[in-house]
């Protein structure tokens, strides 16, 4: 009575990315078990959308983050390709570069956003200026994230004595103010665009080691973790292969919202004149100088402000965005 | 021991003494694991959640593990993988006690026995697709990558499921896949035991006979025994060839599968068995019931764990814990009131007095 | 089988104005009627409706059961009773009407909630706020329904607790629900349940996270509470075995709709449904022979709101034939006889031919 269901079942393809192929063989002796009938009636769940088909959907809805993506991206291009897009050599004070009585020349043809007081224009300087934030604010928050990754993820995982010990030592560090910690470590070391990508990341990689020891110690309870001990993968295979991508989402976004900070703090470290070093350019010191030529020469201050406030604004929307994105179903699919 | 114990071989022979048991691949003596909670400011306080238990498993066999929550089942599995380390007592697996393996010997260890876990949601890692994660399997087994792929398919297969589900991650998988990916997964290091904790509870019940039938097949074929834990009788009554019954971190009854469904010694397992609900007798009076709640396993009762909730307790229930005894059934029951095998001699052949260290 | 006759009705048990419906008492005296009520929840393409054309009635102090898998619509069966539906699920079409009169989204769901129909659920800690005081919870629908002062509620509602079998029932109206045992859980929120009396109480899988053993004390109270107050039970679970011993009526749910109905005794002996049929001989039986090798169904139950065009079983039924992959099935009495609680239906092609055959 076992009439052949083959030519009668949906087409697999029809139904969905229902399973092709036959299930395996030797089943049921009462023949309720058919081949076939397993295979097709088991239609696996539509392939969730890839995060970056995802990705594309959630910014076509959403114009801000949109444009906070486009800002981020254009910033990075602009940053790599300083050289090429700058008009002139940032460090180069022209000679034409200031009025008759020393003034720095209004934007116009030749400077389009001007020149500073030292007869430098400012438009290479924020191009330039863009590259130094960039390039402080990620490598700082790489340095912070490994740091990070790595303690919190120690202490979590090992437990014990150890935990308590890296834990404790973050509190004493997470306990200082930012800006004066940084401040002081400067003073110790000394202003040069290095020191300021060490100090930031000395002082911003507590945030994300506390996240992640949270994450490992919940990380390290579940079932899957259980089952790769008992299958007999060492540690430090679970690590890279179990914990580590489930760590991914909150580095990803804390990382985003970590380089608007960095870029702040370096900007801050600058603008009191401990950051990046003169003649070298950063948005900064660019407001630290341009504030006492906010009557004569306004767009001193108002370039650079304005990129600040712009930049880190993305970062942050971005990030944003990217915790929407990457929460919830990222853990099911992996992709 | 006693000559009239020995005994024959086969899973429909009485209960396994430890010391005479054929060839037992898993030899577990009065394992104990104690966890400490900290109870506030002024210190610890000490959960039994196993205390004493033993049991032999014979290669191909499949011993069944009951009892409901707070009995330890779950924690003597976790003992038997080395997930939790146990306290006191032994086991041994194929001779080589686990107790107190470590590094590349606890990884030879854990190659022998495999765990199919409750959830099939959780026990997989949902971002490794099926197919790494049963490669993960056979890496361990020492498979080089160019041979793990035909494996997996054939991992796959053994299991009754389609090849074309290497690719697909658990989110897309249905519980019953998920669990026999984490079959198969267990398979890859070819196991001798494989212990399944409450691996088909959380299917849905047309996709639980799949699943225990798979198993049964797997068992014939590749000759793997199976500690088999479930709160549900009814599925032990068919995996199951021997049976152990807990109750708050100790056996209550132990025998095969025959002796205590057909004539259960132990009141526990009596009301257990009188609990469920069975079509078969529709409109049985479930006056017969349990009263009471499990005890909190931080704070037994003194005596036999159970007096408080037992129909037949007596005085001596109270005061003196039952040690394991051969009842008139033929099983062994830790219980005062059950009449003790007229044959039968001392407590001396049970397990738990069996002198197998660590 | 009298079934090629004028069929008895095409519609389910029990529905108001049968005509040539069963003996026993009509649906005008019905407690919860529910006619053709279809739930939808929007999905990618339009909308998946996950309980397709449902209807029942339930009469007054009568145990009915809905035993389902998972996907098969039961538990949102319930909720759209309770007019619970999670959004952006809703109701799609059909009615419910509590003794007789519709019940209408305009009224106020607190005239009827706790009063008429009441629900406990599987997992007490989500029931019961596990922040507030169990006095507190328990009083709360006493005194807004009933109007009780605070002493007068807190003396019935230590009366209940007594009744459900709370040891020290004042000391546990201080206490705070995660303090006690899932069993004791329970029967907490059972007593919230009928402290206004309803006509009838839903339980959603109240026994399922609960021990055996517990479950057996926990369906004892059940039955007795219920009997005591004279409020009929919708008992919902995956369960079959718990269901058919506390139930005289079975409704058995698959792919959003029922697959089976009738007296208890009648499914369980002479199921007519396949997927019943099957479900019953994959649960191993805990007396008699065991057979070999369990019969079980291939494939799973699939997911809500996904059907294949025809009977949503035909994909995994073993007697499956053309028909069945192209035309949905009805509900149809399966023969004339008149049992004391409706008739027995089944959704099935096969049970209304004869020339079919059944599987084993």
């Amino acid at each position: 009575m076992t009439a052949p269901l083959n030519q009668h079942l949906p087409d697999p393809a029809a139904a969905g990315p229902a399973l092709a192929g036959p299930g395996a063989a030797g089943l049921d002796s009462s023949g309720l078990e058919l081949l076939s009938a397993e295979a097709a009636a088991e239609p696996v769940a539509a392939t969730e959308p890839r995060l970056a088909r995802r990705a594309l959907t959630s910014l076509r809805h959403d114009p801000v983050a949109l444009i906070s993506v486009l800002v981020v991206i254009i910033l990075a291009v602009v940053a790599v390709l300083a050289p090429v897009l700058a008009p002139y050599n940032p460090l180069h004070a022209f000679s034409n570069g200031l009025a008759n009585d020393g003034a720095p020349v209004h934007p116009g043809s030749t400077f389009l956003l001007g020149t500073d007081p030292n007869g430098r224009d400012v438009l290479s300087r924020m191009i330039f200026g863009a590259r130094v934030s960039l390039l402080v604010g990620v490598v700082a928050t790489g340095l912070a994230s490994i740091i990070g990754i790595i303690i919190g993820g120690l202490a979590g995982y090992v437990g014990g004595v150890l935990e308590s010990v890296l834990m404790r030592f973050t509190d004493v560090v997470l306990s200082f103010p930012i800006l004066l910690f940084c401040i002081a470590l400067i003073a110790i070391t000394g202003p040069s665009t290095r020191n300021v990508v060490l100090v930031i990341a000395f002082a911003y990689w507590t945030y994300l080691a506390r996240i992640v020891r949270g994450l490992v110690l919940s990380l390290k309870e579940r079932e899957f973790v259980t089952a790769a001990r008992t299958l007999g993968v060492g540690h430090a295979k679970i690590l890279w292969r179990h914990i580590l991508p489930h760590l991914t989402p909150a580095i990803i976004v804390y990382s985003t919202l970590g380089v608007a900070s960095s870029i702040l703090i370096e900007a801050s470290l600058s603008y009191l004149g401990i950051g990046v070093p003169l003649p070298q350019a950063s948005w900064g010191q660019m407001i630290s100088q341009g504030q006492e030529y906010f009557q004569t020469a306004p767009w001193l201050l108002i370039a650079p402000g304005v990129a600040l406030v712009i930049t880190v604004l993305a970062f942050n929307l971005a990030g944003d965005w990217l915790t929407d994105l990457l929460d919830p179903a990222a853990a099911e699919t992996g992709r | 021991m006693t000559p009239g114990h020995l005994t024959p071989s086969g899973p429909e022979a009485g209960p396994h003494p430890d010391g005479a048991a054929p060839d037992p691949i898993v030899e577990v003596a009065d394992l104990q694991v104690h966890f400490k909670i900290r109870r506030g400011l002024t210190g610890a306080q000490t959960v039994r959640a196993v205390d004493g238990v033993s049991f032999a498993l014979a290669a191909g066999e499949t011993l069944g593990l009951a009892g409901e929550s707070g009995s330890g089942k779950s924690t003597v599995a976790r003992a038997l993988v080395r997930v939790h380390r146990p306290t006191g007592g032994s086991i041994r697996v194929a001779g080589v006690a686990a107790g107190r393996l470590h590094g590349s010997d606890l990884r030879a260890y854990r190659r022998r026995m495999q765990m199919v876990y409750q959830d099939p949601y959780d026990s997989l890692d949902p971002r490794m697709t099926a197919g790494e994660a049963i490669g993960e399997g056979l890496a361990v087994r020492g498979l080089a990558r160019a041979q793990r792929k035909a494996e997996t398919e054939a991992l796959l297969r053994r299991v009754n499921l389609p090849a074309a589900l290497t690719a697909r991650y658990p989110g897309q998988l249905s519980g019953g896949q998920r669990q026999r990916v984490s079959i198969a997964r267990a398979l890859a290091v070819s196991p001798e035991v494989i212990v399944c904790d409450e691996a088909v509870a959380a299917l849905d019940v047309s996709i639980r006979a799949q699943v225990l039938n798979l198993l049964k097949d797997i068992q014939a074929d590749a000759g793997v025994s199976y500690l088999f834990i479930s709160h549900d009788l009814s599925t032990l009554r068919f995996m199951a060839d021997r049976i152990a019954i807990m109750y708050v971190g100790r056996l209550v009854e132990y025998g095969t599968s025959g002796q205590v469904f057909s004539q259960p010694q132990h009141p526990y397992t009596q009301a257990l068995m009188a609990a469920v609900p069975d079509m078969a007798n529709l409109g049985r009076s479930r006056r017969a019931g349990l009263t009471g709640e499990p005890p909190n396993p931080a704070s037994p009762p003194p005596g036999c764990p159970f007096h408080p909730r037992c129909p037949a307790a007596i005085d001596i229930c109270r005061t003196a814990r039952p040690e394991l005894r051969r009842k008139a059934g033929g099983q062994l029951a830790a219980c005062h009131v059950a009449p003790d095998d007229p044959a039968g001699p001392a407590p001396a052949d049970a397990p738990s007095t069996t002198g197998v260290t660590a | 089988m009298a079934s090629q006759q004028q069929p008895v009705t095409s519609r389910p048990d029990g529905q108001a104005g049968l005509t040539a419906g069963p003996a026993g008492p009509g649906g005008s005296g019905a407690v919860i009627e529910v006619e053709h009520l279809t739930v939808a929840f929007p999905a990618r393409e339009g909308s998946a409706e996950v309980v397709r054309d449902v209807s029942f009635a339930i009469r007054p102090g009568e145990r009915v059961g809905l035993v389902g898998e998972s996907g098969s619509g039961k538990s949102l069966t319930a909720r759209a009773v309770m007019q619970l539906i999670p959004p952006p699920g809703r109701v799609a079409g059909g009615r419910i009407l509590l003794d007789g009169t519709e019940l209408d989204p305009g009224v106020p769901p607190s005239r009827w909630r706790g009063t008429s129909v009441a629900m406990i659920t599987q997992d007490p800690l989500s029931s019961l706020n596990p922040l507030v005081r169990i006095g507190v919870q328990a009083t709360e629908m006493l005194r807004f329904h009933r109007g009780l002062s605070r002493s007068a509620a807190k003396a019935k509602a230590a009366e209940l607790l007594a009744a459900v079998g709370i040891p020290d029932p004042a000391r546990a109206l201080t206490q705070f629900p995660a303090v006690l045992s899932g069993g004791m859980r329970q029967r907490v929120a059972l007593a919230i349940a009928i402290s206004c009396e309803p006509r009838l109480l839903i339980a959603d899988e109240p026994t399922t996270a609960l021990d055996v053993t517990i479950q057996a004390q926990v369906l004892d109270l059940l039955e007795r509470t219920c009997a005591e107050h004279g409020s009929a039970v919708l008992l919902i679970s995956h369960d079959l075995g718990v269901v058919a011993n506390f139930c005289d009526r079975l409704l058995v749910m698959y792919g959003g709709r029922i697959v089976e109905s009738g007296p208890t005794a009648q499914i369980v002996g002479h199921p007519a449904h396949p997927y019943t049929r099957a479900l019953m001989s994959s649960v191993p039986s805990m007396t008699g022979e065991l057979p070999e090798r369990l019969v079980s169904i291939p494939g799973s139950p699939p997911a809500g709101g996904t059907w294949a065009a025809g009977c949503a079983f035909a994909p995994r039924c073993p007697i499956a034939r053309s028909v069945c992959r192209t035309v949905d099935p009805e509900l149809a009495a399966l023969d004339d006889h008149a049992y004391e609680t409706g008739p027995h239906s089944a959704a099935c092609h096969a049970s209304r031919d004869e020339s079919w055959g059944r599987a084993a």
